[in-house]
């Protein structure tokens, strides 16, 4: 069973979960940040991979997972939750239905826009929103300065390296400052930016810990 | 023995070249009129290749005018260098008497304009690799191309006859016999521990070859270099010796010196420039080398206009040096025969001995040193290892087939089994085979891109010319790492760069703009990469070049060795033939910590900078130590006793754990191989490396360049991902079997590890120490070059993370559910 971390920032908690994704129980709301589907197909499609594409299907049930877990009243995903414009096209029937299956009357799905993904499928449900804002968070793809409350987003995709003298573990992780959470990125394929990097620290100078995500583990760690 | 007619202006050509014909020489020109193939066994030097061209000089010679040109005889190197150098060799006879025989080099160095005049206009006689030649074959007009041919002639067979690429050739060797069923096979080797195998490997299945076997009278003068410095406890580093390699350069004439590794041989010569001074003409010589350069080098070696060559095992074969007296070995020698083929390049002349001088870089390669040169003084060699023929490499087979026009099932099948390594492959397994060519198996059936065969009511052919391409572009056993050009520029500013060779990605990714790195001979500094080249310019030497890694540069020490190097540890009163430093070293292992026995195991244990560690003196070669150091771990791991790394060498294994172990003799029960193992066939990273190899040459994926975007590239090159999706969606995958079956064998060696278990159950000799041995300290020089396995990610990632977990509130996910939903 996965690992969670509730964390107290000044508009309330977060629940920080080990599969890489946040939840807000107030509002009963579930977070994840790009999902990348059909990454796999566009690889393929552009002729640099071999990879057969279970990407998406992959994601998706892992979603299915969290739902299924979290009961939320409401799933937002933020943005890059396709991998380019021409997903559509290759998104199988099956994978638009299952994500469909996520909205009911008791769970509402929502997108917010990312670059790579400035259209959502038709075929897919839900609202489509530039940002949202719930008790004092506010929802986007890329960061944005809150006036006060929290800024959770994506679209880096951190990550971060630990190493002792024994070797050294690289993993996706939460990036964690007192106004901002950047999540992990939640789909199959994904890269990541370390949280060392130069651009990184330009958009988070004030990083004050890190969360690393491991086989469902949770690990802390104050940068500070 | 029936003496062989020869041709009087051939004799004549001998007794000019103050040679005569040898009566080996005389039995090939008979083995050739009787059509028996023939396994030449003499030492170098005493003109075995010649000996393998005869028989066709002398058929060739009588050609008449006006027959339409017609391959006649195929030449197989394993090594591109190799292949030139027979060419200038046989273009003097061929000129001398003004023979009418024409000779082609097909190679990967061949330039395309001649391979298209070669396809053309075949030459009578082609010298090639097996890749090359299985290029050849997969075109559609290879049945005429080599209808004529007469004889096949395989170079330096002990080389490759037991490995994949041997594999490889025998498949084509089956299919040229099919395409020219008259034909014979000359198999020539200076070193071959076991002739009767590789006589049933060189001839058709149930026909072995004939052996030939010509004794050499005059074993080599090997001696262990004494240095003035003391030896360096571990690594592989010859700086401590460079004077002594340099006064002995100085001593000879012209000298070669044979390194283990490519970024040995950059190391060591830049250690010998810097301390030449009288300015000795001193080269290097390895693969990663361009052409042009190599080329260069081996033209200067030729004219003897260098007085010595730093190189790695690329010189290691069959090449005439010529003038070369002295051969010089840094570091372990690996295996006798590998030694005995280094030491015969040296003066080759049959009636004098070879001189060699070893340079052991630490102690225990002194030890091995000293077993190697008793081998050679006994006549005993390594044993070979015949296995059964690789099953990726087969399936490469079947698509080059299909390349070359339709084919039918039971009649590849047959012709497969005709090559004596895949004698016994199965029906049900050739079936399987087939399938994965003609759709990537189960999993992978949706993709275009695993779709390789049609399936015809004549017969299985390629399914689109651009699969054609993609398997010809990717034909070969050898399987390495993604490689950029190093484009070298005079100066920052200026715009005109030459390749002067490639490097591998992976240490390009550690480099930085800025960091300075050796090669070619020569200090660069990176600028950054482009156009799939790395631009690099000389650099002025303010920091410490780095030097780069690559990938396959251990070799595999021959159980042969390690076995005599533990005979030897274990017996003080076989010391005598050590250096003298060597053996003090040895008396102080046994006055701290014990000796290795003969029998059984010395496990010692220490605390180190922040771990425990133990050292399993085991003397059992890498794989083994590999596959121990995978189920120990493991069990450490069930135990709760955190291992975090192990590490191996040759002689050793070292695991690095958080908790001290007291306990070593249940780790190494024969049942970690019951219990720990069925996991790790499950999961083992070792399983993923054999696939990532068999994918690759199984044509899963394909070996290129990098493109320009890191993030795909990265994915592509990450067959690791399509072992994951497999594993989960395609669990019996034909691949996936192979994997597991290649890395319980080749990489681990599981069958050996389990009668070593079973001998030392019981006589476990455990030792606590205040600190590492001497005879552990090697072992721990390796430690941290390995990345950390299974649990102990999380075990840094606890440390790394020591916080409370109360003050960082973390709970399971079910338990906070379950407070969510039963309390309002």
């Amino acid at each position: 069973m996965s690992e969670i971390q509730t964390l107290k920032t000044r508009v309330g908690d977060i629940i920080l979960d080990a599969r890489k994704a946040a939840y807000l129980p107030l509002s009963e709301t579930l977070l994840v940040a790009d999902m990348h589907f059909e990454k796999g197909s566009y690889l393929r499609e552009v002729g640099r991979s071999v990879l057969p594409a279970f990407d998406t299907q992959d994601t998706i049930q892992r979603l299915k997972d969290l739902a299924k877990d979290f009961k939320p009243k409401r799933i937002i995903a933020l943005g890059d939750s396709f991998h380019d414009i021409h997903a559509d096209e290759r998104l199988a029937p099956e994978s638009a239905t299952q994500l469909n299956a996520l909205s009911s009357a008791e769970c509402e799905f929502i997108w917010i826009l990312g670059n790579h993904d400035p259209d959502i499928p038709m075929a897919v449900e839900g609202r489509r929103e530039d940002h949202v804002e719930i008790d004092g968070f506010l929802l986007t793809h890329h960061p944005h300065d809150p006036q006060s409350g929290v800024n959770i987003c994506g679209h880096y995709h951190p990550k971060a390296k630990i190493s002792s003298r024994a070797g050294s573990v690289t993993a996706p992780c939460f990036a964690i400052s007192d106004d901002r959470i950047i999540l992990p990125s939640f789909g199959t394929f994904t890269g990541g930016l370390f949280v060392t990097d130069p651009d990184f620290v330009q958009i988070m100078p004030q990083l004050r810990s890190v969360s690393l995500t491991y086989e469902e583990r949770l690990f802390a760690i104050s940068t500070r | 023995m029936t003496m062989a007619e020869v041709p009087a202006n051939i004799e004549k050509w001998f007794t000019d070249q103050n040679w005569e014909i040898r009566d080996y020489q005389r039995s090939m020109i008979d083995a050739f009129a009787r059509k028996q193939d023939t396994l030449l066994i003499a030492p170098t030097g005493g003109g075995k290749t010649l000996a393998g061209f005869l028989p066709s000089l002398i058929d060739l010679s009588e050609k008449t005018d006006g027959t339409p040109p017609r391959l006649h005889t195929l030449y197989i190197s394993p090594l591109r260098a190799l292949t030139n150098d027979i060419e200038r060799n046989l273009n003097t006879p061929v000129s001398d008497l003004n023979l009418p025989i024409t000779i082609g080099v097909r190679t990967g160095d061949t330039k395309s304009y001649q391979r298209t005049k070669q396809r053309k206009t075949p030459p009578d006689i082609l010298l090639t690799t097996p890749e090359s030649l299985m290029l050849l074959l997969s075109y559609p007009d290879a049945d005429t191309y080599f209808s004529e041919l007469k004889t096949v002639i395989i170079d330096e067979l002990h080389s490759f006859a037991t490995n994949k690429r041997g594999d490889f050739t025998s498949l084509a060797l089956a299919r040229l016999k099919t395409l020219a069923p008259d034909h014979i096979r000359f198999g020539l080797s200076a070193t071959i521990a076991d002739p009767k195998s590789a006589a049933n490997w060189l001839g058709p299945t149930g026909e072995p070859a004939e052996v030939l076997e010509v004794k050499g009278d005059t074993p080599p003068h090997v001696a262990i270099m004494e240095p003035d410095n003391r030896y360096p406890l571990g690594g592989h580093n010859s700086r401590f010796a460079v004077k002594d390699i340099y006064d002995a350069i100085k001593s000879a004439k012209s000298a070669i010196v044979f390194v283990n590794t490519r970024a040995q041989t950059e190391l060591l010569f830049q250690q010998l420039w810097k301390i030449n001074d009288e300015g000795l003409p001193i080269g290097l010589y390895h693969g990663s080398l361009s052409r042009e350069r190599r080329q260069r080098t081996e033209g200067m070696i030729a004219s003897g206009k260098i007085r010595a060559v730093v190189s790695t095992s690329a010189l290691e074969m069959g090449i005439d040096w010529g003038d070369i007296d002295l051969i010089l070995q840094v570091g372990a020698p690996k295996g006798v025969s590998r030694l005995l083929q280094r030491i015969g390049r040296s003066n080759h002349r049959l009636d004098e001995p070879s001189e060699a001088l070893m340079v052991p870089c630490n102690p225990l390669e002194a030890v091995e040193c000293a077993v190697a040169i008793e081998a050679i003084d006994e006549g005993l060699r390594d044993g070979e290892d015949y296995t059964d023929g690789a099953m990726d490499v087969a399936v490469q087979y079947i698509v080059n087939r299909a390349c070359a026009g339709k084919f039918k099932k039971r009649q590849t099948l047959n012709e497969i089994r005709m090559a004596w390594p895949y004698r016994n492959l199965k029906k049900s397994d050739f079936d399987l085979l087939v399938n994965f060519a003609q759709d990537g198996g189960y999993a992978l059936k949706a993709y275009d891109r695993f779709s390789r065969l049609n399936e015809t009511s004549r017969g299985y052919e390629i399914s689109t010319p651009q699969q054609a391409r993609r398997h010809r572009m990717n034909i070969g056993t050898i399987v390495e790492y993604a490689k950029l050009k190093v484009r070298r520029f005079p100066n920052m500013a200026s715009k005109r760069g030459r390749n002067i060779g490639e490097i591998e990605e992976r240490f390009v990714m550690g480099l930085a703009p800025g960091d300075t790195f050796l090669f070619g001979g020569e200090v660069l500094r990176y600028h950054g990469v482009r156009d799939m080249a790395l631009e690099a310019s000389p650099a002025r030497k303010l920091t410490p070049p780095r030097v780069p890694a690559y990938a396959g540069g251990m070799m595999p020490l021959s159980t042969f060795l390690a076995d005599g190097v533990r005979r030897v540890v274990s017996d003080e009163s076989q010391w005598s033939r050590l250096p003298q430093q060597v053996q003090s070293w040895l008396t102080l292992q046994s006055q701290f910590s014990e000796l290795p026995k003969k029998d059984g195991v010395l496990v010692e244990s220490f605390f180190d900078r922040g771990v425990y560690v133990i050292v399993v003196h085991s003397f059992e070669g890498r794989k083994v130590n590999m596959a121990l150091g995978l189920l120990m771990t493991r069990r450490m791991e069930r135990r709760r006793l955190k291992p975090l790394t192990y590490s191996i060498t040759d002689y050793a294994l070292t695991i690095t754990s958080i908790d001290r172990v007291d306990d070593v003799e249940s780790l190494m029960r024969e049942d970690v191989l019951t219990e720990e193992y069925e996991r790790w066939v499950v999961e083992a990273p070792m399983v993923k490396r054999s696939f990532r190899k068999i994918a690759t040459i199984a044509g899963l994926t394909e070996q290129r360049l990098p493109g320009a975007k890191r993030t795909m590239k990265q994915v592509s090159f990450s067959t690791d991902i399509i072992y994951d999706v497999l594993l989960k969606y395609d669990p019996d995958h034909i691949l996936l079997r192979i994997a597991r079956e290649e890395a319980e064998r080749d990489l681990l060696d599981i069958p050996r590890l389990r009668n070593w278990l079973a001998d030392t159950q019981g006589k476990v000799t455990f030792i606590a120490l205040p600190h590492a041995s001497p005879l552990s300290i090697p072992a721990m020089m390796q430690l941290g070059k390995e990345t950390v396995i299974g649990d102990a990610k999380i075990a840094i990632l606890e440390q790394a993370s020591h916080e409370d977990t109360a003050i960082l509130r973390l709970q399971k996910v079910e338990d906070y559910l379950d407070e969510r939903d039963t309390d309002p």
